[in-house]
């Protein structure tokens, strides 16, 4: 699990990103612990089939919103499919939180206004 | 390769309890008849009583697996297999069970490089299903394992802006995380600051996937079983702007929509784009092995199948989301005696209510596959994870 820090340009954005995207509404302070199965694209009848579509969309949505809206970059050798795969295997995972996804975004994407070498 | 190893003899292991519990009731050597065959001293009885009770909890044993499967104990190469127990109920009687979901992407690769618009191939395992260990109570009696092969694409769903927005967002963005009040932050000028900013940037996104499907379906027992191939094609479309056309229609988040803007949740009558429900279609050829329920009509025949589900969840509060799940299976140019059995078509839909603390209720009915006869089930409950 990520440090949730508001400090922290991946903690800040996946909440605004998952925000925005209606997934959640509840304050930053509250997020870092809401896990993949209370977002409102978890629909616990689902199958697995029709779970990972739906992670695959928000996925790929947030790194279209990270990359276009918040002008994030890949990190260094981070591929675009790979860092897609790393949150679709975080959202379909019941159990994962939004800390965990953040921190899986951390290591994939380097966040607008990152220090390189922080 | 080491995860599959380990995957399929945590499965084989699985499946031996099953197997173990179906040839103690097939004998008739239950629990209380070990007992009585070794009688225990009074308090021994109470303390084994007490110990059964926290066992068959399926709280314990979720604690337990999770203990061993996602800590650090070697185990977390079992990490894509989810295992759940849980309590079925049918028809008034209960009993221990577990539900398990397995997903692994083998390979992934985009024909695109570092675009919204993006076409990828995978190649995917997974399995999913219910099982009891009293099998007459499985009210989902449906095992599923299946390898695939996917192209899928994304189109849409922002449009590029300047440095200088993305400062202006960044700026913004500092300020949102210091408020901790849930009303606040909603009322606050600077959360419909940059939620305006954002909106105006985010369009339409349409993802498919297409998929070329070869798949073994089973009951628990393995006593009925078939062979599925064919093609999938799924289809997800999100008006992330809420201001399109597209999410206005969204009549299926309309009921919702109203309770949320009656309720003051909404500020005003806003179906959200964001909850279009998505669409899996099949289309598969099915070879039946054993167990087919058909061939007691005399048509024990392969047979091709349409399956449709379709998912859709919405929230009605900040603390309440109400989902939905349809699934139907039809076989194409079934013969009369199938038709007459009432075997060519399955339907099940689940509806919940589900509270952000855990609570849930739920109500189900119709039937997969292989179940005899459509169940109702009401289910209340309270999720938690550890």
């Amino acid at each position: 699990m990520a440090d949730w820090n508001p400090n922290n340009r991946a903690c800040t954005t996946t909440w605004t990103t998952l925000r925005v995207l209606d997934q959640t509404d509840k304050p930053f302070k509250k997020s870092g612990t809401i896990t993949m199965d209370k977002l409102t694209y978890w629909n616990a009848a689902a199958t697995p089939a029709m779970r990972k579509l739906q992670a695959t969309t928000i996925a790929t949505q947030m790194d279209n919103f990270f990359r276009e809206v918040r002008g994030a970059k890949y990190e260094k050798g981070v591929a675009q499919q790979s860092a897609v795969e790393d949150s679709v295997e975080t959202l379909t995972d019941a159990e994962k939180t939004i800390s965990d996804l953040a921190g899986v975004c951390d290591d994939n994407y380097l966040f607008w206004g990152e220090d390189i070498n922080g | 390769m080491d995860s599959f190893a380990a995957v399929f003899l945590a499965l084989v292991f699985l499946l031996f309890i099953v197997q173990e519990k179906a040839l103690c009731q097939e004998s008739d050597v239950s629990l209380d008849s070990l007992e009585s065959m070794l009688p225990l001293p009074p308090g021994l009885s109470l303390l084994e009583e007490t110990l059964a009770g926290i066992l068959e909890d399926p709280e314990t044993l979720n604690k337990v697996l999770d203990t061993y499967l996602r800590s650090d104990y070697g185990w977390k190469v079992l990490k894509e297999l989810h295992l759940q127990f849980k309590t079925f109920h049918a028809d008034s009687a209960t009993a221990l069970g577990f539900g398990y979901s397995f997903q692994k992407d083998i390979s992934t690769r985009y024909f695109t490089k570092n675009t919204v618009d993006r076409i990828g191939q995978s190649i995917s395992v997974s399995a999913t299903g219910n099982v009891a260990f009293r099998r007459m109570i499985n009210p989902q009696d449906f095992l599923n394992a299946d390898v695939s092969v996917h192209i899928f694409g994304s189109h849409g769903g922002v449009v590029k802006v300047t440095d200088e927005v993305k400062d202006k967002l960044n700026a913004l963005e500092d300020e949102l995380v210091l408020i901790e009040d849930q009303e606040t932050l909603n009322a606050s000028p600077v959360w419909k600051e940059f939620f305006g900013i954002v909106q105006k940037n985010m369009t339409t996104q349409t993802y498919w996937d297409i998929a070329a499907v070869g798949a073994l379906e089973s009951d628990q027992s393995f006593r009925t079983k078939q062979y599925v191939y064919g093609l999938d094609a799924g289809l997800d479309v999100k008006a992330w702007n809420r201001n399109t056309v597209l999410a206005s229609v969204n009549v299926f988040d309309w009921p919702f929509a109203a309770i949320r803007w009656l309720s003051g949740y909404d500020n005003e009558f806003i179906p959200r784009g964001s909850t279009i429900p998505t669409l899996l279609l099949g289309i598969k050829q099915v070879a039946p092995v054993s167990g087919d329920p058909r061939s007691l009509v005399g048509d024990g025949s392969n047979y091709a199948r349409l399956n449709v589900e379709v998912s859709f969840k919405t929230p009605i509060s900040s603390d309440a989301h109400f989902a939905a799940n349809f699934r139907y299976f039809k076989e194409l140019g079934a013969s009369q005696g199938v038709k007459a059995a009432n075997l060519d078509e399955q339907v099940f839909f689940t509806s919940a209510l589900t509270l952000s603390n855990g609570l849930f209720a739920s109500y189900s009915t119709g039937r997969l596959p292989f179940d005899a006869r459509d169940d109702q089930i009401y289910e209340l409950g309270f999720q938690f994870s550890f």
